[in-house]
């Protein structure tokens, strides 16, 4: 196994990681809730993708459909129920507890219901581009026209994202208020807003990674479930708080996992995720580019 | 305009932290809140943004009740409290902060937004040299003079000021006071500052309200309170 080809292997899943990492760490950074129920959305708006292609055998609406379909359940989400989890847990032990177990159970009733709309069986996910590797020099490469419509489409989505945050006074309410909430209540802004935009980002983000990655994975009702774990693995290498962070740990947790799967066998990934994951806990829990202090939760 | 407040009571769970206050912020003064710690004095300033609900009585800015509304509706109405704690955004640079201050009417008003922070770079020349700094770089009193300056930019009529002069050197205390005192010759503004710095608050304010224990004990004309000394040592302990 040459060393490069296993690298170029991990892009792609790579970058679909540091998307999951990315939609994670907006939630946490707008209400301080980890979002497991985020693997769910992201089924859930990919099956709507889905039944666009369906309906209309085209590739490019049903992308647009999970997004936006992602969008909107990740503003409902907000609305309906994370705001008055959030409300009421008020000592410290529910302010920690209680959402983690409510996004758990969310988690639960998204599958659920999918299960109920669309089957609980394996479906295949179409994709624009071809999935063979690409040629370069006679040899073939483990990089496809797929995986670099995948690679491009992440770049760009966080560029936009990068354009928002740096470049608009939305972008900058949003930071202000992952930060200080207060201090940005009280500067007129309506913080309450501002949470919902963020899961409603995130919910985008999950539709289009789950539309990138169902073409390799299928799509059942709990199949973005890994997805979620390796999604959450890249937001702690990065530091919850990070979208940068998060974006380099998902490509670092990609090509690294690739490492791993090309040299040690698939069977080792799973594991070396969540070892990866204890060490950063242990070593460095504020992550790669996460804020000094102790993590909050 | 003239801030009321009638009959405010405000509990922290079963701690009354303030009891029947009554009392006018007249307009275009400074106005000191002072007491010890622990006198309820930020609870009553967080009740007037909005931050916290009184338990009964009314607050009136304007003639409007301002107990039901928003901290965002509060902020439209020319009412910004400026928190305790050089309460600013560490991880935004100074410039991004002063932007902060004025997105809520950006759209509406940009070009004065833009004179707004003009303005407070003028009035405070330090954040000018470190615009692009991020705001945790800052002394003290620099992240003091950012927070007051990110209310500034909402162009106050009333401005809630929480201990502006908390952990900073004296010099820096006088510097801050100074300016403020000088700004609201300016603007006309309204100021209502709380302060255990008694001594400093009183020398710049026109009026005094002593809190004792969540009540207000004296209401009184500035210099009175100061040269009042049996009163001085009994509520400030000096």
């Amino acid at each position: 196994m040459n060393l490069i080809n296993t690298l170029i292997a991990g892009v792609s899943i790579g970058a679909i990681y540091s998307l999951i990492a990315f939609a994670l760490i907006l939630v946490w950074r707008s209400t301080r809730v980890v979002n497991f129920a985020q693997a769910g959305q992201a089924a859930f708006s990919t099956y709507v993708g889905l039944s666009f292609e369906k309906a209309f055998n085209n590739f490019w609406l049903a992308l647009l459909a999970a997004i936006i379909a992602g969008v909107l359940v990740g503003a409902f989400v907000e609305v309906v129920i994370v705001r008055f989890i959030v409300k009421r847990a008020t000592s410290a032990a529910t302010v920690t507890v209680a959402p983690v177990i409510a996004m758990l159970g969310l988690l639960g009733i998204f599958q659920g219901v999918m299960g109920l709309i669309w089957g609980g069986e394996y479906q295949a996910y179409p994709t624009a581009f071809s999935r063979d590797g690409l040629t370069i020099n006679g040899s073939q490469i483990p990089f496809s026209q797929n995986d670099l419509f995948v690679l491009l489409t992440v770049v760009a989505a966080m560029s936009v994202a990068a354009l928002i945050f740096q470049k608009t006074s939305l972008g900058l309410a949003m930071r202000a208020a992952a930060f200080a909430p207060e201090v940005t209540r009280l500067s007129g802004i309506r913080v309450s807003r501002i949470r919902t935009l963020g899961w409603a980002f995130a919910g985008g983000a999950g539709g289009l990674a789950g539309v990138l990655v169902a073409p390799t994975t299928f799509i059942a009702p709990n199949s973005f479930d890994l997805l979620l774990v390796f999604g959450f693995t890249a937001a702690v290498i990065g530091g919850l708080d990070s979208l940068i962070g998060g974006v380099l740990g998902g490509l670092a947790l990609g090509i690294g996992l690739s490492v791993v799967t090309g040299y040690l066998g698939g069977s080792y990934t799973f594991m070396t995720a969540f070892v990866l994951l204890i060490v950063v806990l242990l070593i460095r829990p504020q992550g790669i580019l996460g804020a000094r202090g102790a993590r909050r939760a | 305009m003239t801030l009321r407040v009638r009959g405010l009571t405000i509990d922290h769970g079963a701690i009354r932290a303030i009891s029947n206050a009554t009392f006018n912020v007249p307009r275009g003064s400074i106005t000191a809140i002072i007491g010890a710690n622990g006198a309820g004095k930020s609870t009553l300033l967080r009740t007037i943004s909005g931050l916290k609900r009184a338990t009964t009585g009314s607050i009136l800015w304007d003639e409007i009740s301002l107990e039901h509304l928003q901290t965002e509706q509060i902020v439209r109405r020319g009412i910004i409290h400026v928190p305790e704690g050089r309460s600013v955004v560490t991880e935004l640079t100074v410039h991004e902060n002063l932007m902060l201050g004025g997105v809520w009417r950006l759209r509406a008003q940009k070009e004065d937004v833009a004179a707004a922070i003009e303005e407070v770079y003028q009035l405070f020349p330090r954040l000018n040299e470190r615009k692009k700094q991020r705001a945790d770089t800052l002394s003290g009193g620099e992240r003091q003079m950012l927070a007051i300056g990110r209310g500034l930019i909402a162009r106050p009529q009333l401005l809630l000021l929480d201990e502006p002069s908390l952990g900073l050197a004296p010099l820096v205390v006088e510097q801050i006071f100074h300016t403020l005192s000088e700004l609201q010759g300016k603007t006309g503004m309204t100021i209502l500052l709380v302060e255990q710095n008694a001594m400093s608050a009183l020398r710049i304010a026109s009026q005094g309200i002593v809190l004792d224990q969540g009540r207000v004990v004296i209401a009184d004309n500035a210099r009175a309170i100061m040269n009042d000394t049996a009163l001085r040592h009994a509520y400030l302990g000096y």
